[in-house]
């Protein structure tokens, strides 16, 4: 069995209502763990603090072999993450962003420059390399985004809904750079609402809801418990939310009501 | 004239070393951050987007040396030494700090660093060091334009020597106001929410900016009234507390050669305390921020909804609205005006600056407070007090085009929306009752208490009046659709022969009421003449369509 990447002990989180309850997680080096959860469930607030954006936490949390909470910046100068939100300073070009960035990870200036103009002509980009992105659709800045988030050869990636925007072939693309990288020994955290891609790509699946883990396993394991057959079924059966098909007649008989 | 900035912190490689900064990581974020904001400036001034702008730097510069300038006169004209150095210490330290609220405060409290920088391998000391050092870098322009001059009244009037330990002085008075600002957010976002600190530093812009204007108006009147040429600063208890007058202690106690007890504590205060303060804010003050700051955007989604409840001005809607579209626009900018920021910072402080206005107009010339206000009902002044409310209706029909949420208007061009005329009206309706009555009751009441009852007929006169010129100004300005355009599409072209046109007819109107005040029977007699032009025009503006839109 290769070594654990990511190993999480009650990890648990408050604001002024509890978002995340004895999260026991472990991650093996190369998998491609399926994160997915319904709105408010806790996800980001999980990745977040994987990633040490938020330091503040109770339980116990290692990523890559470090103490998270003691040693975040070790944690980050060896993973990679893309952001749920296209936050990006908009008034950059795209290179000029890959090269702000390159450097917070002390990487070569013509490293930079070599890496970031390639990896953008293979996302269609070459054309805009030296446009400002406030102009760029979603799918422009998401990609400029994932290209930033794995610039620095990161061997753990945190993915935040990565495919939001992106068109079918860029999403073609993704899954595959997702899989190869899986394949060079690369481990992945991805979070999606899209429930055929997670189901697809993932090695596990760990699904939350309301703050707490309630399944973890492949998807032939969740399946043998669920009998449901697809991911989405397994999903809505997990987290209590089957009532679809009657709430999508309530919908119509309300708008059809006087 | 970034590269000239990033030069000169390049010299200072040792000294943030020292600090415990991770350099190359600083410079980067610091230069991002300056492009950045030339950027900023250029889109809202040009459309060129991707010319790299050339002379805002100089531009900047030059107006601030320019307020400078006035500045160099003062202290030129004044013999008190003191009294002198604390007013330009004061003024370094409070445009300072203004421009720390207004200008930075979105910076500061920038959650995008927490997606684009917090997940890099940036240790909190460095990224908080970075965004004060940026602000030290803007700050600075700020800092050279306004001292150039009095700079040169130093040099001129006590030599060499007292410049340097001026431009010195000048550098830890920035320090200190850039300490007090950052303490103040700190100590705020320690207690309360994101949102809730930035309700506070909008309120407490609003404030300043009131503030400032009544301070310009009132400021040479009560200088008039000193007289500086024999004035002597006397050091209370309280001057120790404040840091202009540590400063320009430090300086008297060179230019004096003095050695008494009040001065050298006035220069140890000077010197030692901003540098603690500096202290203060890099070890416990930056690492407390940057946590804070990682989990800003997150914790206000788990704060609880703030109370909808229908105010006053939503239960009557429907009675002053005709039909449901001018009801729906009127229940959006009523709740617009009462919750977005920006559009309470550039109308609100009307409310101040009428005060102001009012109390100046009402005490001028008039040789002292009680004088004036014993002899106030027999002016006529109430007619100006009768208008001034007017300018707040007038900056909030300037502002309501305008948003950050502009793409949100989708909604008229995609809704089943026969014409326009509706939402403009209800528009219209609602800062008229929302911003212009609670004013001008307050206004009305002051006048009914000063002059008596008397003078009813000139306040509805004057309501209709108002009535009237808020509706000339909307029928001749271009019409826009409410919240629908970019803030940094304003579009200024023929706005001035507009202006010209409202401002004639709007001073015809008042001289109308100048001349019908003499006989309140004519001036009751004109009210239903009055009603009746103010409904035709309400309803021409009613009628307006698409194509008279600017889209």
């Amino acid at each position: 069995m290769n070594p654990a990447v990511i190993i999480t002990q009650n990890l648990s989180k408050s604001f002024k209502t509890k978002v995340l309850s004895d999260i026991n997680l472990t991650i093996q080096a190369g998998e491609i763990v399926g994160y997915i959860g319904p709105n408010g469930a806790g996800k980001s607030t999980t990745i977040k603090i994987l990633t040490g954006i938020i330091p503040d936490f109770d339980g116990e949390a290692t990523v890559l072999g470090f103490d998270i909470r003691k040693e975040p910046l070790e944690v980050k100068r060896r993973i990679g993450y893309i952001p749920e939100n296209a936050a990006l300073y908009e008034t950059l070009t795209p290179l000029e962003y890959l090269h702000f960035i390159g450097q917070l990870y002390k990487l070569e200036r013509t490293e930079i420059e070599k890496k970031g103009k390639e990896l953008l002509n293979l996302f269609e980009l070459g054309n805009y390399m030296e446009s400002r992105m406030t102009t760029f659709s979603k799918g422009m800045r998401q990609k400029v985004l994932l290209i930033a988030g794995m610039i620095h050869n990161p061997s753990l990636l945190f993915l935040d809904e990565p495919l939001s925007g992106l068109d079918a072939n860029a999403v073609i693309l993704v899954k595959e750079i997702l899989t190869q990288l899986k394949r060079s020994g690369k481990t992945i955290f991805y979070s999606s609402h899209i429930m055929d891609v997670v189901e697809k790509i993932s090695d596990r699946i760990v699904i939350i809801n309301k703050g707490e883990m309630i399944a973890n396993g492949t998807f032939e394991e969740l399946n043998s418990q669920a009998h449901r057959g697809s991911l989405e079924k397994i999903f809505t059966e997990l987290t209590g939310n089957q009532q679809h098909v009657s709430a999508a007649g309530q919908f119509i008989n309300i708008l059809e009501s006087k | 004239m970034n590269d000239i900035l990033l030069k000169v912190l390049d010299l200072l490689r040792g000294l943030y070393k020292l600090m415990g900064v991770n350099y190359p990581q600083l410079r980067a974020i610091v230069s991002i951050k300056l492009t950045m904001d030339n950027r900023r400036q250029v889109i809202s001034y040009r459309k060129k987007e991707n010319k790299e702008p050339a002379n805002t730097f100089l531009m900047t510069m030059f107006f601030y040396a320019l307020f400078g300038g006035f500045i160099a006169l003062g202290l030129y004209g004044v013999s008190s030494f003191m009294l002198a150095m604390v007013v330009f210490f004061s003024y370094i330290m409070v445009m300072v700090a203004m421009t720390l609220i207004t200008d930075f405060s979105s910076i500061l409290l920038d959650t995008s660093d927490n997606t684009i920088i917090l997940p890099r391998p940036v240790d909190s000391r460095t990224l908080f060091i970075a965004r004060t050092t940026h602000i030290f870098l803007y700050l600075s322009q700020i800092t050279i334009g306004l001292s150039a001059f009095p700079a040169l009244v130093v040099l001129l009037k006590y030599g060499f020597v007292m410049l340097l330990l001026f431009i010195v002085a000048t550098t830890l008075a920035v320090i200190t106001a850039v300490f007090i600002t950052n303490a103040f957010y700190l100590l705020i976002l320690q207690y309360a929410s994101e949102e809730r600190l930035k309700n506070v530093i909008n309120y407490f812009q609003i404030v300043m900016a009131v503030a400032i204007m009544g301070g310009y108006q009132l400021m040479p009147r009560i200088a008039g009234r000193l007289n500086l040429e024999d004035y002597v600063f006397e050091f209370k208890w309280w001057s120790f507390l404040a840091p202009p007058v540590w400063m320009a202690g430090a300086l008297e106690t060179w230019h004096l050669k003095t050695t008494d007890a009040a001065h050298l504590i006035l220069t140890v205060f000077a010197i030692t305390l901003p540098v603690l303060g500096f202290y203060v804010v890099n070890k416990y003050l930056a690492p407390a921020f940057t946590r804070k700051l990682g989990v800003m955007g997150v914790e206000t989604k788990t704060t609880e909804a703030k109370s909808t409840k229908a105010g006053w001005g939503m239960r009557i809607a429907p009675l002053i609205t005709r039909n449901r579209l001018e009801q729906a626009a009127f229940e959006l900018i009523s709740r617009v005006v009462g919750r977005d920021r920006k559009i309470k910072l550039k109308v609100y402080p009307s409310f101040g600056y009428i005060l102001v206005f009012g109390f100046i107009f009402m005490f001028r010339d008039q040789g002292g407070f009680t004088n004036a206000w014993h002899n106030l009902p027999d002016t006529q002044s109430y007619l100006f007090l009768i208008y001034l409310s007017f300018m707040i209706l007038q900056v909030a029909l300037y502002e309501i085009p305008y948003s950050d949420d502009f793409k949100a208007s989708w909604i008229y061009f995609s809704s089943p929306l026969e014409t326009p005329g509706d939402i403009l009206a209800g528009t219209v309706k609602a800062l008229f009752v929302r911003l212009f009555l609670p004013g001008y009751m307050v206004i009305s009441l002051v006048i009914g208490v000063v002059w008596g009852w008397k003078v009813l007929g000139d306040i509805v006169f004057g309501l209709l009046n108002n009535l009237l010129m808020l509706l000339i100004l909307v029928l001749i300005n271009r019409r826009y659709l409410p919240l629908s355009v970019a803030p940094n599409a304003r579009n200024q072209a023929g706005s001035f022969i507009r202006g010209l046109i409202v401002l004639i007819l709007a001073g015809a109107l008042g001289l109308t009421h100048y001349l019908l005040a003499k006989s309140p029977a004519l001036l009751m007699a004109a009210i239903p003449v009055q009603a009746l032009v103010v409904y035709w025009l309400f309803n021409l503006y009613r009628k307006t369509g698409w194509r008279q839109l600017t889209l």
